[in-house]
Parts: C-alpha cells; structure tokens; sequence
C-alpha cells in the first residue's frame, strides 16, 4: 500500500473520530516519516474544527430569550382570552340590536302617527273589491276618482263604527251590478242568508250555492262607465 | 331519567374545570421544555446565523411556534426534535435572505465598497481560521450541517441526536463521517 493510501485511512480515522488507529496504519506511521508529518497536522486541523465548531454552537444563550417568550405567551393567551369574552358578548349585543331595532322602529312610527292623528297604513286585498265608502260626493267627479278618494280614506273609514256611515256606494263593472242589485233585494227579503254567510258552516248543504251574499245597510250600485273600466 | 352522552372515539369526556385544569398543566409542561430546550434552540440557530440577537430572534420564534403546536409535541423526545428542526430551518432562511440583502446592497454600493475588509471588530471577534470554517460550514448539505452542529453541542450524545432527529445511529455517524471530511477538505 502507498503513502496516499495510507493518508486516506488516516483521514477516515480522524473523520470518523475513532480513537486508535489499525495496525497496519499505525506501523506505517512509525516508518514513514513524512506520513507521520501528514497525521500530527491532520489531527491538528481536525481539533481546530472540533474546536471552532464547538465555539459556533455553545455560545451562552442571552438571558432576555426566555422571559420575552414567556411574555409573548402570556400576551397571546391574554389576549386570546379577552377575545372569548368579548365573542358571545359582542354576540349577544348583534341579536339584541336585531330585536330592538325594528321595534323601537315600528313603536315610534305608530306613536307618532297617533299624536298626529294619521290612520295606519294598511294592506288592500282583493276583500275591499266592494268598497263601503263615506265620501261626500262632488258634482261631476267620476266614479274612479270617488274610487280613489275612496281607497284614500278607506283605513279610517273601516276603523270607524258602521253607523257613521250614511252615503254608501259600491263601484262594480254592468253585470256584477245587476247581480249585486238582485243580491240585495234578496238580502232584504231573507236576511238569514246574510247571516248564513257569517256562518257557513251551518248552513245546510241545499243553499251552499247562494253563499254569495252580503247584506249592506242603504246600499246602492252604481255600474262603471265605460271609458273608467 | 338517565342521561345520554355521545363520546367520539379515543376521546375522553372532560368538563370545564378539567379542560382549566389540564390547560395549565400543559403551561407547566411548557415551562419545563422551555427551560430545557430554549439553550438548544438558541445554540442551533447561532450555529447557523453566527450572530447572537438573530439567534435570538429565531430561537423565540421557534419557540413560540412550539407552544403553538404544544399539543402533538408534549413527549420530550419528540418536542426536541421538531424544535432543533424548526430552529434550523427559520436559522437557515434567515440566513439565505440576510446574504440575498447584502449582495443586494454590495451591487448598490459598487466594486469600490466590497474591497473593505472586515471590521476590527469582526477580526476581534472571529480569527481567520474560525472564518474559513464558518465559510466551509455555510457550503455543506443542510443534512450534513444539522448533525454536525447538534454533535459539537457538548450536552448531546451521538445516541441523543439520533433520537431527536429520528433517523437511525448509522445514518447520524455517516453524515458526521462525511461533513468532517468535507470541512477538513475545504480548510486544508
């Protein structure tokens, strides 16, 4: 085995950091003299690593490391636990914003209206097709404009009693007028059928076909025009 | 009236005061990994960094990364190796932006500025050998780096650093084999 052989052991050796060398190698080192050179300066360079690493990583750890990490944790959990307060309080708060709001609201707008003496809105369905009005009536007006003076004053005019109200005109098309008038007539005749109405349910199955009546005080049918309908 | 409680499985029904009670046990467990594992923390990331307020900096954001995950790291071994890993990695990605910075900076300030020579307090600091040997270091395999610096810390044995990192004895004692070479070639 040559010289550079022998150098390749030892640096193994040294890398590996095994203690002892092999025989062979350490024979070799006792008759070569320039390898013997080769090794004391590879120990040497190899304790200088060991050394110069050793002093890389056992380098004194500051003293402020520890209590800024336990500051930092202990701002985190501070702050994690305000965060679960404040969710369901904050919470809370939403839902009763939600509730409060719209009544507040809707408590405001009607008591103000009642100071003001403005009737509450409400909905026209297809049930007030026969309008009950109490509108005095202006010469020349047509029927639709009573009509729509009419649905003006309608809120206040089904909030009043049935014995204010005097005049009573119901705006229908020809043939539901001529059906209306024989209705009243009718009506007139047999009250109990009016009040069949109001309870239907008693009514015997031979008049369910008649179930069309209402009974009205005073009332009068008046036919649209043609150029309103 | 009897009262029905469904439990998902492997799980243990805990009521608040044992949740209160079992999260500061976990601190307290905390506490004593931080104590043993903050000097570890520090010493992988100056390996790396050279630089003691960086090291800092990369221990307590690893660290504070641990607590984080304190959960799934409460078993010592377990907790020391994910912590040396983690510290490495943030330690090396500091590194690779804080080099990327100053040549950045060298290219601003022109050719004129790079033919200075390290401070007198850097030459006070390191000797020209610990240099060369921070350069070769800086040159080795992530792999190879990691194992020498947890080997040349004096607190661990070869045993210890294979457990932490969860690699096999023969695989830590190779690439401690080979690092050494390299280092030794490079300073040669």
């Amino acid at each position: 085995m040559n010289c550079e052989r022998y150098q390749d052991k030892l640096i193994a050796a040294l890398a590996s950091g095994e203690k002892s060398l092999d025989l062979d190698v350490a024979a070799h080192l006792r008759a070569c003299a320039e390898c013997g050179k080769f090794y004391e300066a590879q120990v040497q360079l190899f304790q200088a690593i060991d050394s110069g690493l050793r002093a890389v990583v056992n380098e004194r750890m500051p003293a402020s490391l520890l209590p800024g990490v336990r500051a930092q944790i202990a701002a985190k959990r501070m702050a994690g636990s305000w965060f679960l307060t404040l969710v369901p309080v904050a919470g809370i708060v939403m839902v009763a914003l939600l509730i409060l709001v719209p009544l507040v609201r809707y408590g405001l707008h009607s008591s103000a209206a009642r100071v003001a003496g403005i009737p509450e809105r409400r909905e026209i369905g297809p049930e007030h097709r026969l309008a009950v009005l109490n509108v005095p009536e202006k010469p020349g007006a047509s029927p639709v404009k009573k009509l729509r003076d009419a649905r003006h004053v309608r809120g206040s005019t089904a909030a009043q009693p049935a014995a204010q109200t005097a005049a009573v005109d119901v705006l229908v098309d020809p043939e539901e007028s001529r059906g209306l008038r024989r209705l009243a007539e009718v009506v007139r005749e047999s009250p109990q059928w009016a009040m069949a109405m109001l309870h239907p349910a008693e009514l015997p199955a031979s008049h369910a076909d008649v179930i069309r009546a209402v009974q009205f005080s005073d009332l009068e049918v008046k036919p649209l025009s043609e150029e309103d309908r | 009236m009897r009262e029905l409680v469904l439990i998902q499985p492997g799980r243990v029904l805990v009521g608040p005061s044992e949740r209160e009670s079992e999260s500061r046990r976990a601190h307290r467990e905390f506490e004593e990994r931080l104590r043993e594992c903050g000097p570890l923390a520090f010493r992988v990331a100056y390996g790396v960094l050279r630089n003691a307020a960086d090291a800092e900096d990369v221990a307590q954001e690893a660290l504070l990364k641990a607590y984080r995950n304190f959960r799934r790291l409460r078993e010592p071994t377990r907790f020391r190796g994910w912590l040396v890993r983690i510290a490495f990695r943030m330690a090396l990605d500091r590194w690779r932006s804080a080099k990327r910075r100053e040549k950045r900076e060298t290219e601003w300030t022109g050719p004129e500025q790079r033919a200075l020579g390290p401070t007198t307090e850097e030459l006070a600091v390191s000797s020209e050998f610990q240099a060369r040997l921070e350069k070769a270091m800086e040159e080795l395999p992530e792999k190879f780096r990691l194992v020498l610096l947890l080997a040349a810390i004096q607190v661990y044995t070869l045993d210890e650093v294979s457990g932490m990192l969860g690699i096999p004895m023969g695989t830590v004692k190779s690439r401690l084999f080979f690092a050494r070479k390299q280092l030794a070639e490079k300073l040669r």
